[in-house]
């Protein structure tokens, strides 16, 4: 149930030329927009392609060599902005510039539509992705955030809460902390009653297991978060046993219904919707041609060097190569 | 623009859609860890107070939910955070926050649990002051040097100084001349509150003087009181920079002395603790935020400056020691010691983008490699290439990037003269004194073929002749469509015009698909106006003192065919002899020889054979040209009379010098006007009056004086107008007469008329004589020029009046006689070209030894070895007698 979730890379990761499999909707994955004829300035420069826009990542494909394709995560987005580039297509037009991060990998891509005068292709990718950032408490946990206004729980928009439970103590202090469990239909959240600052909030989307296990305090309520998420051991204790029992059960359940029906909380309406992604995504035949490593990733890679500390500058400065010294790199570039 | 990049060590985006600026960041150990390790404070204008711990386990790593420590909402838009000693009793770290009508003091506490994520943070008002007055931004320090502890100072958008010791109001203290509120910061090495204000200057105020200064708060009940006692506050030191500052900030770094840094808009200063400049640094960008940071080596001070380029520049003093790229453009920035890592350069944008960064010093100098093209067809580039080059070449061939047809199209502006004099004079306020100033009607007609736009014609005359009516503006024209107004000209100045030639323009926009607003486009025409304009006939009279020949190839024609608007067709008499009386006064004959193919023009006036001469010449041409005879040519072989012209010159001259001296004057008598003024007033405001001793005689008489110097200025700038204007004319013949002479191309008399007729104004600053000079001297210096040696000579940058005009008429007569000795003008730079073509012009070159000293004047009577030229002026003498003989016959 859990492995589910834990696969969630769609928008964390940029990936190349992946699987009809890949391609497809995951649950809770929707698609917000298609735009015909889009050409990747950078990488496939010349050819035609279709763009997707989902509410997790775009999806890049070449209409002349299905498997030439790209997927990049909303996650990994640093920066998205319209500039002037050169495509053998249209020559001079305005393009979308899309920096990357994915596991200190950079990776830039440049957009162009090939259909004179249409800017959707600026529009909707920034204004999804603009929604998808600002919906961040879906899908992240988040530890000592301003969640709680006099006493109650600020809901996300899509959001309701199913249970309040209190009398729940927290399990990261030797003394333990008393507060209260929120649990909605996206997060589960405790805050302690002493401090509001002091809280927790879970989406299930980050939940790698719930469990009741033993603890010096007695049973306990353990959840454990994703990898990804930091990879942390909440443990509550809720008395008595029963409650305790009566909690979990609920949470799990929840759990359960959230994982076949994920709410990412990227609300974006198009006024016009696209065509399902199936029938787009039909035509694509498997190709019986050997794929070769791709040599595409390695020519946008950058790596950053470790950070030290320079005497010369009285600043953090990436560690130099062996032989290089700073004056030396600065009267080079001036 | 660098080549590196700032690389990401921890960022993070802050909120949705909040707004951050100047005040908003600030790094210290705000929770009292004593681990040295600092903490990022960010307050938003959204009223959101964070804490940040970053530790990131690798340069770039995702955020972890931990490294957020605290985050509430507070109930107001927070200006700016500020960690110091504020809480009494204790030298513990607190944090002040900054809201418009409030100002608040927390503690921040941590309590650690057993896991990273078990640590629970806190904070707890320790003590809050409301404000009177809304905030601007604060700054703290020991002010009055107290020891371990930290006092707060806010400025207020009205100006002014609130300080607060701690938990209490001290006072506050408006500042001086205060518009809007400038950057603050306290120095500590001088106690004192340094801003830059609206006078776009750094000032400087004691705290001690502000602490001794009126009450602001009484300001009002007391200001009767104020007038009398009450202490001024007074700024201890001010420094114009000329500019509005961003920030201001004060550091002492350990082996530097303490320094001001100031960023302007355009320049960054070090100014020392008195206010004197240490430096500055003029800025080639639009900076957005700074720090001084550190000093790496003695008595020099490192300073991060960030642009709205989004580069980051690191400068020692003034040296760029490094620049590299961010990825927003920093409202504010800070260098914070985080997680074992000295020297993060910390950056926040207006839009809530945190990132804690380090230098790259991996160039980026890759470019991602090209991808394989697909399918390109090489013959079919190849013959759009060819398409393209053929076209750009076929657009590059036609110099004139409008088609002239195009030109014409548009719109068509035609300009009739009236051929008779108007019957009722339509002149106005004419200053000629003669009987009645005629007046001669002009039509001008637009025509459109196009909608013209904003239609405007304007219709130019040259002084001393004036229009009836000179702008005309009409509405937009529709095609196919014209307009026509009706205008008179006349004489207005009392002297001759030294041409009879109008100009009229139509300015319109036309509009295009593209630009709906319209392309402003002009059309214009010239028109000639009539001799009879400005002269009438009259008896001609025999002596004259000024007398030219004109010679030409044909029998002479009658005056009846070529003047007949000056000839009364029933004297016959009159047919070779002409006067002509202008209307300011002067007369001119015009005699033709009725043996000889001679025409003579005399005058008393030099300037006045001028437009006769002109006259002659263009009916002369156009009655041979009706009559198909394309041969025909005037020549001139008399001395040109530069004598006379000069004496023009001269009187042109003197009038200038007298402008000059009474500009001298006119300042010398108001110096003195002001001087009795000032002295008088002082008589006046004086308590004890004392007597005037005739000072207001003395007043009364310079006043006088300056009036009448006055009077007399203007009249002259009149009689200069009239002089240029008869030196105009003088030029012209002048121009006209070594034409004819030398019978110069076209193109040649274009540079001779360029070069004696600028088209700059006669002005007292720069006159007729310096720039003719010039042009002349620039002339004799390449094209007329004897040897490489002149060539090399450079002009003085600058023209200035000279002294007497000696020098100008020396090169005016050096001038004739290179071109009587074959020189040729033109404004090509090759001279090996310019021989060539002197060559084969028939004049062998003259040795030229002795001739030039005594400058003589071309043309003139004076033997000279003989050539070409010369022979013929032997014969000249003779002629002029002739035509004398036949001007007394009558």
């Amino acid at each position: 149930m859990s492995a589910v979730l834990d696969v969630l890379w769609e928008d964390r990761d940029v990936r190349f030329d992946i699987s009809p499999q890949q391609m497809k909707m995951r649950p809770g994955e929707v698609l917000i927009d298609c735009l015909e004829s889009v050409e990747d300035t950078k990488g496939n420069n010349g050819d035609r392609g279709r763009l997707l826009v989902t509410n997790l990542r775009i999806i890049w494909r070449s209409l002349s060599l299905p498997r030439v394709n790209l997927s990049v995560g909303y996650n990994c987005i640093i920066n998205i902005t319209t500039r002037t580039a050169n495509s053998k297509l249209r020559g001079q037009t305005e393009a979308l510039y899309i920096l990357t991060k994915c596991n200190n990998t950079r990776f830039e891509f440049i957009f162009t539509n090939v259909v004179p005068g249409s800017p959707r292709l600026f529009t909707s990718v920034i204004a999804v992705h603009r929604a998808y950032e600002t919906s961040k408490m879906y899908r992240d946990l988040k530890l000592r955030s301003a969640l709680i206004q006099n006493k109650q729980l600020r809901l996300l928009p899509q959001e309701q809460i199913y249970d309040k439970i209190n009398g729940v103590w927290n399990l990261s202090s030797d003394q333990g902390n008393l507060g209260t469990f929120f649990i909605t239909n996206v997060r589960i959240v405790w805050h302690a009653n002493m401090n509001d600052s002091f809280n927790v909030s879970i989406p299930y989307l980050q939940i790698r297991s719930i469990k009741i296990r033993d603890s010096k305090f007695g049973l306990a309520l353990v959840i454990e978060s994703s990898q990804q998420s930091g990879g942390y051991v909440l443990g509550f204790k809720i008395d008595p046993a029963e409650k305790l029992q009566e909690a979990v059960k609920e949470i799990n359940s929840l759990h359960r219904v959230y994982s076949a029906n994920p709410i990412f909380g990227v609300d974006y309406e198009m006024e016009e919707k696209p065509q399902p992604l199936e029938d787009l995504t039909v035509e694509q035949v498997q190709d019986d041609v050997e794929i070769e490593a791709d040599e595409y990733t390695d020519a946008f890679v950058q790596h950053d060097g470790e950070p030290v500390f320079s005497e010369e500058l009285g600043l953090a400065i990436e560690k130099l190569k062996d032989g290089f010294t700073l004056q030396g790199l600065w009267e080079v570039m001036t | 623009m660098s080549l590196f990049k700032a690389r990401d060590w921890w960022s993070t985006i802050l909120g949705e859609k909040e707004e951050f600026d100047l005040g908003c960041l600030c790094v210290a150990d705000v929770d009292n860890s004593g681990s040295g390790q600092d903490k990022i404070i960010v307050g938003s204008y959204m009223g959101y107070l964070r804490i940040f711990n970053p530790h990131p386990v690798k340069p770039g790593d995702e955020v972890q939910p931990e490294d957020l420590l605290l985050e509430v909402q507070l109930r107001e838009p927070i200006l700016q955070v500020e960690v110091g000693k504020f809480v009494s009793g204790t030298e513990g770290l607190h944090l002040a926050v900054l809201h418009c009508r409030k100002l608040c003091v927390y503690a921040v506490s941590g309590t650690l649990g057993n896991v990273e994520h078990g640590n629970q943070y806190q904070i707890k008002l320790m003590y809050e002051h409301n404000l009177q007055r809304t905030a601007c931004n604060m700054t703290y320090g020991p002010f009055g040097g107290v020891k371990g502890r930290d006092l707060i100072c806010i400025q207020s958008m009205d100006g002014m100084l609130m300080l607060f010791e701690q938990e209490s109001y001290a006072f506050g203290r408006f500042l001086p001349g205060f518009l809007l509120p400038g950057p603050l910061t306290y120095s500590s090495r001088t106690d004192s509150f340094i801003t830059v204000s609206s006078c776009r200057q750094v000032e400087s105020y004691k705290y001690q003087v502000l602490a001794f200064a009126t009450d602001a708060d009484e300001r009002q009940e007391t200001e009767q009181q104020k007038l009398s006692s009450g202490k001024r506050l007074a700024v201890d030191w001010v420094l114009n920079i000329g500019e509005q500052a961003l920030d201001i900030c004060v550091v002492s770094f350990n082996q530097a002395v303490s320094s001001v840094f100031v960023l302007g808009e355009r320049n960054f200063f070090c100014l020392k603790d008195n206010g004197q400049i240490r430096f500055m640094k003029k800025l080639d960008y639009n900076p957005s935020c700074f720090i001084p940071y550190c000093s790496v080596k003695e008595g020099t001070i490192n300073t991060l400056i960030a642009n709205h380029s989004k580069m980051l520049n690191v400068y020692q003093d003034v040296t760029l020691k490094w620049a590299t790229q961010l990825p927003y453009i920093p409202v504010s920035i800070k260098v914070a010691n985080l997680q074992d890592l000295k020297g993060v350069i910390v950056t926040l944008s207006d839009d809530g983008h945190l990132q804690c960064s380090y230098l790259g010093t991996d160039p980026s100098l890759f470019q991602a490699p090209k991808v394989d093209s697909r399918e390109i067809n090489y013959e079919e580039f190849d013959a759009e290439m060819k398409k393209l080059q053929k076209i750009i070449k076929e657009a590059t061939k036609t110099q004139d990037i409008l088609p002239k047809s195009e030109k014409h199209r548009d719109v068509i502006v035609t300009a009739e003269v009236s051929p008779d004099l108007d019957a009722e004079s339509q002149a106005i306020d004419s200053e000629v004194k003669a009987e009645s100033v005629p007046s001669v009607t002009v039509k001008i007609t637009i025509q459109s073929r196009v909608t013209a736009q904003k239609p405007n014609l304007a219709v130019c005359v040259q002084a001393p002749l004036a229009v009836t009516c000179d702008q005309f503006v009409f509405d937009d024209l529709e095609p196919d469509s014209s307009e026509t107004v009706m205008l008179s000209v006349f004489l207005k100045g009392n002297c001759s015009p030294s041409e009879l030639e109008g100009n009229c323009l139509v300015s319109y926009n036309r509009p295009t698909e593209l630009n709906p607003e319209g392309i402003p486009k002009v059309a214009e025409c010239n028109f000639s106006l009539p001799l009879r304009l400005i002269c009438f006939p009259a008896q001609p009279s025999k002596a004259a003192n000024h007398k030219i020949t004109i010679d030409t190839n044909k029998p002479p024609i009658s005056f009846v065919t070529i003047f007949p608007d000056f000839v009364d067709p029933s004297e016959d008499d009159q047919t070779n002899v002409l006067g002509f009386q202008f209307l300011t006064g002067s007369k001119t004959t015009l005699l033709a020889s009725k043996t000889s193919q001679r025409y003579r023009i005399q005058s008393d006036q030099l300037e006045d054979l001028w437009l006769i001469t002109k006259q002659l010449k263009l009916r002369l041409e156009e009655h041979f040209k009706k009559q198909n005879c394309k041969d025909f040519a005037c020549t001139f072989s008399g001395s040109i009379p530069l004598q006379e012209y000069f004496e023009l010159i001269d009187q042109h001259f003197e009038l200038r010098l007298n402008a000059e001296k009474f500009r001298e004057l006119l300042s010398e008598r108001a110096v003195q006007f002001r001087a009795i003024e000032r002295r008088l007033l002082t008589r006046f405001k004086d308590k004890t009056p004392a007597p005037l001793q005739h000072l207001d005689t003395l007043l009364e008489g310079t006043f006088r004086e300056v009036i009448a110097l006055a009077d007399a200025a203007e009249e002259n700038q009149a009689n200069v107008f009239r002089a240029f204007t008869k030196l105009k004319s003088a030029t012209h013949l002048v121009i006209m007469l070594i034409s004819l002479w030398q019978k110069l191309s076209a193109d040649q008399v274009a540079i001779l008329e360029a070069t004696f007729l600028p088209l700059a104004e006669d002005t007292q600053e720069l006159g007729w004589e310096e720039t003719v000079d010039a042009a002349i001297s620039y002339l004799l210096r390449t094209c007329l020029s004897k040897s490489s040696k002149e060539q090399a000579l450079t002009l003085g940058s600058q023209l200035c009046m000279p002294k007497d005009t000696s020098r100008l008429k020396k090169n005016i007569t050096l001038f004739c006689d290179r071109l009587a000795k074959g020189g040729r003008l033109s404004l090509s730079t090759d001279s090996a070209t310019q021989q060539a073509v002197v060559m084969p012009g028939g004049c062998t070159t003259i040795p030229e030894s002795d001739l030039e000293e005594r400058t003589v004047i071309p043309g003139s009577t004076a033997t000279l070895p003989s050539h070409g030229q010369m022979a013929k002026q032997k014969s000249k003498p003779a002629l002029s007698e002739d035509a004398a003989e036949e001007a007394e016959k009558p």
